[in-house]
């Protein structure tokens, strides 16, 4: 599992305006003849680069993210997930990321926002692939959100403090109740 | 032969990372988050993995 991603390409990168991150990236990737994916990731300040993906055929569902395709390719599309932050991260020596393990909707089905199935397997994958020798894993089941800090900070109590500040200005959705 | 003068190489600490991070937001609420510890992360880990990054 998780040995092989697809091939990827960076289709698009833009500088958004009215937007809260200052760049996107978008990338794409097949599973198949038929089907493509989209990643955009987003760079916020301070270097903070969140990954998101979705199959194409996706595009104009506002649950984009949140659904499950039954295509049961799962691991090599979390790899070239993973291979797109190695790329950015190549780019970026000071890189670090962050993601929210979105809650699963689907018509029958309604996941709750904590400790989702997605943020289960993706900290999994992150504490597999990403040594503790260069990146600080910090994480919150209630929220389903993870950090992944790169080892270059200085201060990391304070980038931490900083980083969590700005996006729970951004997405207030992130606040526990 | 002159020698080459050393320069001492300046041990610059790293601040320590913190187990947990609390924040005040905005509207008043606070937001934690831990790290995974060391011990946790070899419960977690698959050896047959190896690191990327």
């Amino acid at each position: 599992m998780f040995d092989a991603g697809y091939k990827f390409s960076l289709i698009q990168q833009n500088t958004p305006q009215h937007k809260d991150w200052i760049r996107e990236y978008i990338f794409q990737f097949r599973t198949s003849a038929r089907k493509r994916y989209i990643v955009i990731v987003e760079e916020y300040p301070s270097q903070v680069f969140v990954p998101k993906f979705y199959p194409s055929s996706e595009k104009n569902n506002p649950n984009r993210f949140a659904v499950l395709t039954d295509e049961y390719k799962a691991s090599r599309i979390i790899r070239t997930i993973i291979d797109i932050m190695l790329f950015i991260y190549q780019k970026n020596s000071e890189a670090s990321f962050a993601w929210l393990g979105i809650a699963t909707i689907m018509k029958n089905k309604k996941e709750g926002k904590s400790f989702t199935q997605r943020y289960r397997i993706y900290k999994n994958v992150m504490l597999n692939f990403f040594s503790e020798d260069n990146w600080l894993h910090y994480d919150d089941y209630v929220t389903s959100t993870y950090l992944l800090i790169n080892k270059s900070q200085q201060e990391p109590e304070q980038f931490l403090k900083k980083v969590i500040k700005m996006f729970t200005d951004i997405y207030p959705e992130l606040e526990s109740e | 032969m002159e020698a080459v003068k050393k320069t001492k190489k300046k041990n610059v600490k790293k601040a320590k990372a913190p187990l947990v991070v609390t924040v005040k937001t905005a509207r008043g609420n606070t937001v934690s988050m831990k790290q995974i510890t060391p011990s946790e992360i070899k419960a977690l880990r698959n050896p047959a993995y190896k690191y990327l990054a």
